[in-house]
């Protein structure tokens, strides 16, 4: 088996505030292999997007990460922590943008808006391949034609404003590619486009994968969409990793409580709206700033016995398959999975 | 872009019109006018005849309606005469031209002062907000505004003729004051003009370092800055293109208002330090009823803050692509 491209091992990345601290990534553990593509999945507020800031060090304050690693395995073989990297410094700012990039959920808020869409692709190229100005705009078109973006050469002197969100969205996705990185982290880049546009973003970022065969961590709230793009699947749970497993293993064969939830909230069929969000799994998020003993998801778990699972917090542990889980009784509970919904 | 044009200057000429209308008019409320004033000061000794009275107004063209003798000063404007002070018995034009100049000798170099000193504190401050130099910058900023620029001059020139000998209040030091020009001459004048600049921009600074700290507040946390980072640029670097780029251009475009702001807002400062700008001169016109002189100086002014809007507008238009005209 080749070598990972990026290993986080115990994360944890804390948000310290007067009323107390918010324990965002609170010792997640997942594991990226080159060309693959990773989805995480998790109810909103479970730390998806902080754990995404946290690889790139653009976690904004009161946060910080408090422990933990993030292995990155660099193009010369050699492995850099980036736990370990000054947030300001140069070392993880020729890392941002050129071998890991990031695209954002809101693509008319992720571009400025007072610079045109070349402006602000090309200062990519500039700063990470040294091309002059000149040069990075002809780059910068062919970057657009790239991402099949209609008349690229004329939406390169254009501003955010003037183009649809399905357009800013290749263009962030232009932006994001255009330094060839190996990695791409999205986050949750098609909740706020319509339908048709989705389903075009997303067949774009797999025809662009295969091309360059860049790994993928691609955040979501949507079940279906993570079924359509990706191999192996993360879900968390406040700011943990309470279930790992190939897509296929995790759709037909849930081993935690939560992710069983989580399968069968999926609104029918032909209900699905764009964007829509999980139909929230039965009770709330507890208080972020407490925490207790025991599994975190026990005071929601129809399965919780009242005995280890209040007591002892579980650890993740592989139960075959490829799966690894974080539940005391796994093995026991047979959980349904669900049937027919995986695109073969 | 040309229809814009052409619709906001004949918006322009409406305002101005307007403008000199209610100037003249609200001139003229007090009761009585100048012949009035001028007799009850030199009605001491002699006494004046109704008769003598009855001339003088006949001469100003006081006795006329109020529609004939503004008719007549518009369209005297109209091909450059501004009219008579009576108080001063120099034509307006003449006033004008010694005075303003050398108001704009100040407001400008202030107007520059306050953005050049403003904009990078505000900056700092909030990139370093709640740091001890925010601190200090809110504390500053705060005293700047609440204590009045006169007040501040009192202090300055207190201050400086009690412990420095020097002396501040008119642009030239009394040993220049006639003297021909000369290097010693100039560093006495600008000595004085960084004295009038500090005291006459102090509350500007304080007031625009607050706007630009709370404009960058909110486009910091904007997801396009985030996106910068994410692309491996360095921080300054990013956020002096960005965020502040974005945060600036609506501050940058007050500078139309604040230049005729500072004429007319600063006439007890000036009239405090002895400065010899149109401020104090407007402030002596209105009391002794001086019509033509102070109707004329309240239109300059009308007209001075007219094409600032409009500058400050088509600045913010350059500036800032999502505006259409
Ligand atoms: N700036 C912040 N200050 C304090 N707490 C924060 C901050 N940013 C995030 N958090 C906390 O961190 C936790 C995880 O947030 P995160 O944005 O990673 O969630 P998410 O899984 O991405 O959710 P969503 O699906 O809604 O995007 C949340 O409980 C949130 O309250
Ligand atoms: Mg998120």
């Amino acid at each position: 088996m080749a070598d990972p491209l990026l290993t986080i091992e115990d994360l944890r990345t804390h948000y310290h505030m007067t009323q107390g601290t918010v324990r965002a990534v609170d010792g997640a553990s997942l594991t990226v292999m080159p060309g693959q593509t990773v989805g995480i999945v998790g109810e909103s507020g479970c730390g998806k997007s902080v754990m995404l800031r946290s690889i790139l060090r653009i976690v904004p304050k009161p946060g910080r990460i408090e422990g933990g690693r993030i292995a990155l395995r660099r193009e010369d073989g050699a492995v850099t922590d980036l736990t370990a990297l000054d947030p300001d410094g140069r070392e993880i700012r020729a890392i941002r943008g050129a071998e890991i990039s990031m695209i954002f959920q809101e693509p008319m808020s992720s571009l400025s808006p007072v610079h045109t869409i070349g402006n602000q692709i090309g200062e990519a190229l500039v700063l990470h391949k040294g091309l002059k100005p000149r040069e990075a705009r002809a780059e910068t078109v062919a970057a657009l034609e790239h991402v099949a973006m209609p008349r690229a050469d004329r939406i390169v002197d254009m501003y955010p404003h003037e183009i649809s969100g399905g357009m800013r969205q290749r263009a962030m996705i232009a932006m994001a590619l255009c330094c060839n990185p190996r990695l791409l982290m999205a986050d949750e880049p098609t909740t706020a486009l319509d339908v048709t546009t989705q389903a075009q973003i997303l067949a774009l970022m797999r025809r662009l994968q295969e091309e360059s065969g860049m790994a993928i961590l691609f955040v979501t709230h949507d079940l279906g969409v993570v079924a359509q793009m990706t191999e192996f699947v993360v879900i968390m749970y406040l700011g943990r990793v309470v279930e790992t497993g190939p897509v296929r293993e995790i759709y037909h064969a849930p081993k935690h409580p939560y992710t069983h939830a989580l399968l069968h909230s999926i609104p029918k069929l032909g209900q699905r709206r764009a964007g829509a969000r999980l139909r929230s799994v039965a009770g709330g998020l507890p208080d972020p700033y407490l925490r207790q003993a025991g599994c975190p998801f026990a005071p929601r778990c129809p399965h919780n016995d009242g005995a280890a699972c209040v007591t002892e917090a579980p650890a993740l542990r592989p139960v075959g398959n490829g799966c690894e889980v974080r539940c005391h009784h796994a093995e026991r509970l047979g959980l349904a999975g669900v049937r027919g919904k995986v695109p073969a | 872009m040309g229809s814009y044009l052409v619709r906001r200057s004949l918006q322009m000429v409406v305002i101005v019109v307007i403008i000199s209308m209610v100037a003249f008019f609200v001139i003229q409320l007090p009761p009585g006018d100048f012949v009035t004033s001028y007799v009850s000061s030199i009605a001491g000794g002699d006494r004046i005849t109704q008769d003598a009275v009855l001339a003088l107004r006949q001469q100003f063209g006081l006795d006329q309606p109020m529609i004939v003798q503004y008719w007549r000063w518009i369209t005297n404007i109209l091909q450059g005469n501004f009219g008579l002070s009576f108080q001063h018995q120099r034509t307006v034009g003449d006033l004008l031209a010694e005075r303003l100049p050398l108001t704009l000798a100040i407001t400008i170099p202030t107007t520059i002062f306050v953005y050049a000193v403003a904009i990078p504190i505000g900056i700092y401050s909030a990139v370093r907000q709640y740091s001890v130099g925010d601190y200090l910058f809110t504390f500053v900023g705060f005293i700047g505004l609440a204590i009045p620029n006169f007040l501040l001059g009192i202090v300055l020139i207190y201050v400086s003729t009690r412990y420095f000998g020097g002396n501040v209040g008119g642009l030239f030091s009394p040993e220049f004051e006639n003297a021909p020009w000369s290097f010693a001459r100039v560093m006495d004048v600008s000595r004085n003009m960084g004295l009038a600049i500090l005291i006459i921009g102090t509350s500007g600074t304080a007031a625009t370092m607050r706007v630009m700290r709370g404009m960058l507040l909110d486009e910091l946390s904007q997801a396009y800055v985030e996106t910068a980072r994410a692309k491996g640029l360095s921080e300054w670097r990013l956020i002096l293109k960005y965020p502040v780029r974005v945060a600036v251009s609506p501050v940058l475009s007050t500078v139309g208002f604040t230049l005729p702001a500072m004429i007319s807002g600063t006439e007890i400062t000036a009239t405090v330090l002895n400065l010899p700008t149109t401020g104090p001169l407007l402030l002596n016109a209105v009391r002794s009823q001086d019509m033509f002189l102070a109707a004329s100086i309240i239109l300059i002014l009308s007209i001075l803050t007219v094409i600032g809007t409009f500058l400050s507008d088509l600045l913010l238009v350059w500036a800032d692509p999502r505006i259409k005209v």
